[in-house]
């Protein structure tokens, strides 16, 4: 218990101190994180509506794969980037391997889906007539999608926060194409293993604690912002 | 006089059902209308047709004699008001809902 208490105690000091250390890494992760769903929110929200409100050959295997790919595990797409960015692989020559570029690349490959597979969901579980509505109202092809979007954001903004919260919280993809170098490619997560394993337990739970209150405040601002609109 | 809207030979299905089989029909201006049909006979695919707002799977459009497929339906669309039995109403303020046409349809809100 002891040991439980004098690292609670040296995570509060950490933070209360405003370590350097400590906050560098939080803005690397949230960098990192931040541009990587930014991407994946760009890609993703327009695809996953194509996919939702069209029909076409195969959507619905095309839907299966979006939704398998939620559980894709993070040290298997690590493993497969590693692959291709190492000095043998197809994209060795970009030198990418352990910089934040390559986990922001990651990271992308695992937010994407997800944010595909809730907007997918979203945009299938819309009323037909908001579509229609705005049709006949005289909006073009475009500005009736950009409508039904519109109608759509909460839900929307619930699938950009899961992409979110997979990117922030996740290590695999992090540290095997990161590398966990220190001021560099060191995030939250990578560095919680890392200094945990080191016995640094203080450091590791002032990084605990702060991820968690990231993703709460994450969460109040959506909450907030839903009650406000909504 | 040439009609407003005038449907020739326009068939609408869906997979391999024909949901609508329309061979010919003229709509006047100024004139009032009544389709009926039984459930599922198709009067809102019809008007949704006539709307523009649903592309035929076959036959011709002529909007005052022109064919449709030479204009972009956009812009006939904009000349279109089809108003629903079950109206919707979108998840903004009663102004932003009431002005969504006249700003589609350019049209100052004063």
């Amino acid at each position: 218990m002891e040991y439980l208490w004098g690292g609670i105690k040296g995570a509060v000091i950490l933070i209360i101190s405003l370590d350097a250390e400590v906050f560098r890494t939080v803005l690397l992760s949230l960098r990192i994180s931040i541009i990587a769903t930014c991407f994946s929110s760009l890609v993703g929200i327009p695809l996953g509506f194509l996919i939702g409100s069209h029909e076409f050959p195969f959507k619905r295997p095309i839907v299966t794969v979006f939704n398998t790919l939620l559980s894709l595990p993070t040290v298997v797409v690590g493993l497969f980037l590693y692959s291709l960015l190492s000095k043998r692989g197809p994209f060795g020559p970009l030198s990418l391997l352990f910089t934040p570029t390559a986990m922001v690349i990651g990271q992308f490959i695992l937010a994407t889906p997800i944010i595909v597979a809730l907007t997918i969901s979203a945009i299938q579980s819309m009323d037909p007539r908001a579509k229609i509505t705005a049709m006949t109202l005289g909006a073009g092809t475009v500005r009736a999608a950009l409508t039904v979007l519109s109608e759509a954001r909460f839900a929307l903004t619930a699938a950009v926060i899961a992409g979110f919260g997979r990117v922030i919280a996740e290590v695999g993809t992090a540290m095997m194409v990161g590398g966990n170098i220190k001021g560099y490619t060191r995030t939250m997560t990578t560095a919680i293993a890392l200094e945990t394993a080191k016995g640094e337990f203080a450091f590791g739970l002032a990084l605990g604690c702060i991820l968690l209150f990231v993703a709460f405040s994450i969460n109040i601002l959506f909450h907030y912002f839903q009650a406000k609109r909504g | 006089m040439t009609p407003l809207i005038e449907l020739r030979d326009v068939i609408k299905s869906y997979h391999d059902s024909t949901v609508l089989d329309i061979p010919h029909l003229k709509i006047k201006r100024g004139g009032a209308y009544g389709i009926m049909g039984a459930n599922g006979a198709g009067k809102t695919t019809l008007l949704s047709i006539a709307a523009f707002i649903l592309p035929p799977s076959s036959g011709t459009i002529y909007w005052e004699g022109v064919d449709s497929n030479t204009v972009d339906n956009h812009q006939l669309r904009k000349k279109v008001t089809l108003i629903t039995q079950n109206p919707y109403l979108f998840h903004t303020t009663v102004e932003k809902n009431v002005a969504y046409g006249l700003r589609m349809r350019r049209i100052p809100l004063q």
